[in-house]
């Protein structure tokens, strides 16, 4: 029995070993392969500064809010484990920002110590005047990547870095079962007008002494379109541009030059 | 008196905010540090800086907390402002963890600190041998850093820094008009005084940058508090003690208690042991005393004794020692007023 997971984002690689786990033992005859042009740190993955936060609002999604928590309470588990590190796994606490008073988000019980900003932590944030701290989880996929990659081979799953240009493909292969977790790029496998891709431009930058995430949330501009703060166990990650449709991969001054400007802020 | 010489003997944390806030008062004031050690070498750089105070039994609490108040505003606002990287303070949110329940459910700096509540379940659920526990953002200076900056800040506004071990406070009459007494645990042999005393703590640093938050269990002896570069291990009280070398059995139990409170730290290197003698007292030693011999007086402010707590007090304490030389200085000057009548 041959699985074939295209695709070794994070999406991609959790996906193969999940399913490895479940029926490895099910289905001795199990073998499961990955296939991707892009391995680790050219995937989208990688580019993540790998803060678990969702979007504010499920919009009523109930199964999102569970896959949140299934997600959140398994990397929770493994925080007090030896493979946390190379996992690139550890707690961090932050701030939310807002101009205006918003409902509590639907994650606010599955984070950590979720509580609303005192006046005085306000006071850090001239031009905000309501917000929310907690203590979520950092993933970062420069080391969570590779530990997938490695728990992977390790349970004999073989990687190929291919091009998948169909479906067909992998059937005419021999492959019984195909997992697209393509992500952004899904639609030249199979058409799907409802999935863009929405642009982010980062700086990562040495600054060591920030030991929090800090996330201005700006309403009318949309999500991640207002600057980020995100600490990570090297670097910090500057950022703050969400463009919907650009695929342009290449790094604009423009938007440099807006990041810079509204974090320094 | 046209320009008070004031000297300020001592360049660790308070010898240095002592000689910034005089400096500052008192413009027309020349004032001199005087040390046998500056930054890397004085017992603050051992320290973490946390800003968590330590309750002094024979201090009124309202001046503990006026204290500390006045410090936590001054860093606050260096934290939140371009700065602070190069002043090393910068701010940290954690745990201070209990495995029995305090007496006092509220520390009198609950409500200077930023956000302190108790914690969640959930979030004692990575602390099971702990029952109870207090999560809020405080700050920390980072030694050499804040260390450096200050003396920095004075040299800017010519404070003089010199080298030299002070055997006794009189040895400096004829050169200055008040010397502050800020000489941290040297006061037990420069001014003799047997109610100050060594509590020794050793320390790891390590290098851990993925611990972003601090963890602190309530006994006060183990501690993890993360820094710029490197997160501070901890540590010991060993009251009496004035042994600065390292100890290897102490610094594997110390590492031993902290991976228990955070299991990554197993992964943590490059670890660097220190030892630092607190200058400990049941009251901080904050008044004026006037030496004499032969009919000559020397006006002297001391400034000594904070013991665990000297970061978390050291502007309050050096804004009121600077009143104190205020108030010297107005003596002299009335009195050469009178002798000129």
């Amino acid at each position: 029995m041959r699985g074939a997971v295209i695709g070794a984002g994070v999406i991609g690689l959790s996906t193969a070993l999940c399913i490895h786990e479940r029926y490895h033992g099910l289905v001795p005859s199990l073998e499961m392969e990955v296939y991707a042009d892009r391995q680790t740190p050219h995937t989208t993955s990688d580019g993540a500064a790998g803060l678990w936060q969702p979007y504010l609002s499920d919009h009523g999604n109930l199964q999102e809010t569970l896959w949140h928590k299934e997600t959140f309470d398994h990397l929770l588990g493994h925080l007090g484990s030896p493979a946390a590190k190379e996992m690139g796994l550890f707690l961090i606490s932050g701030y939310n920002l807002f101009t205006q008073p918003v409902p509590d988000p639907s994650w606010k019980n599955i984070v950590l110590g979720f509580r609303n900003l005192t006046p005085k932590e306000l006071e850090l944030f001239p031009g905000y005047s309501y917000g929310w701290f907690n203590t979520a989880l950092m993933l970062e996929c420069r080391s969570y990547l590779p530990w997938l990659t490695e728990r992977l081979t390790q349970r004999g799953v073989k990687f190929f870095r291919k091009k998948v240009e169909s479906f067909q493909e992998m059937f005419a292969r021999g492959v019984d079962v195909v997992i697209n977790c393509t992500g952004v790029r899904a639609g030249e496998l199979q058409p799907d007008p409802e999935l863009q891709p929405g642009r982010g431009q980062v700086i990562k930058v040495l600054a060591p002494w920030v030991k929090h995430f800090i996330i201005t949330h700006d309403m009318e501009a949309g999500i991640y379109n207002s600057p980020y703060v995100i600490p990570g166990s090297e670097f910090t990650v500057l950022g703050g541009i969400y463009q919907h449709g650009n695929w342009n991969e290449e790094n604009s001054a423009q938007d440099h030059k807006t990041i810079w400007e509204s974090c320094c802020r | 008196m046209v320009a008070p010489k004031v000297a300020v003997v001592g360049a660790g944390v308070i010898g240095l905010s002592t000689a910034l806030c005089i400096a500052e008062t008192c413009p027309s004031c020349s004032v001199t540090v005087l040390s046998d050690q500056f930054s890397p070498n004085t017992t603050s750089d051992v320290a973490a800086g946390m800003l968590i105070p330590h309750t002094y039994p024979d201090t009124p609490i309202h001046v503990q907390k006026q204290w500390f108040k006045e410090t936590f505003t001054y860093l606050f606002a260096i934290s939140n402002s371009a700065e602070a990287s190069e002043a090393g303070i910068h701010l940290v949110s954690g745990w201070q963890v209990f495995k029995n329940t305090p007496k006092e459910e509220l520390p009198f700096w609950s409500d200077i600190v930023l956000g302190f509540r108790p914690m969640s379940e959930e979030e004692l659920r990575k602390f099971p041998q702990h029952r109870f526990g207090q999560a809020f953002t405080t700050l920390k200076c980072d030694c050499p850093p804040y260390l450096l900056w200050l003396e920095k800040r004075l040299k800017a506004i010519g404070v003089q820094m010199r080298t030299r071990k002070v055997a006794d406070l009189w040895e400096l009459h004829s050169e200055y008009d008040v010397v502050v007494n800020c000489a941290g645990i040297g006061a037990h042999q420069l001014v003799g005084d047997t109610e100050l005393f060594p509590v020794r703590g050793q320390v790891l640093k390590v290098h851990a940058p993925w611990v972003k938050n601090f963890i602190r269990d309530g006994d006060g002896l183990t501690y993890i508090y993360p820094g710029i570069h490197t997160v501070t291990l901890g540590g010991t009280r060993e009251k009496g003690s004035w042994n600065l070398s390292p100890d290897p059995g102490i610094t594997k139990d110390i590492f031993e208690r902290c991976c228990s409170l955070e299991p990554s730290l197993r992964g943590a290197q490059d670890t660097k042991v220190k030892v630092g003698l607190r200058p400990s007292r049941q009251g901080v030693r904050l008044q004026r005393e006037v030496l004499s011999q032969g009919g000559v007086k020397l006006p002297v402010v001391h400034n000594y004794g904070q013991g665990a707590g000297g970061f978390s007090v050291h502007m309050g304490t050096a804004k009121e020692a600077a009143c104190l030389v205020g108030e010297c200085i107005a003596a002299l000057q009335g009195s050469s007023s009178r002798a000129k009548l």
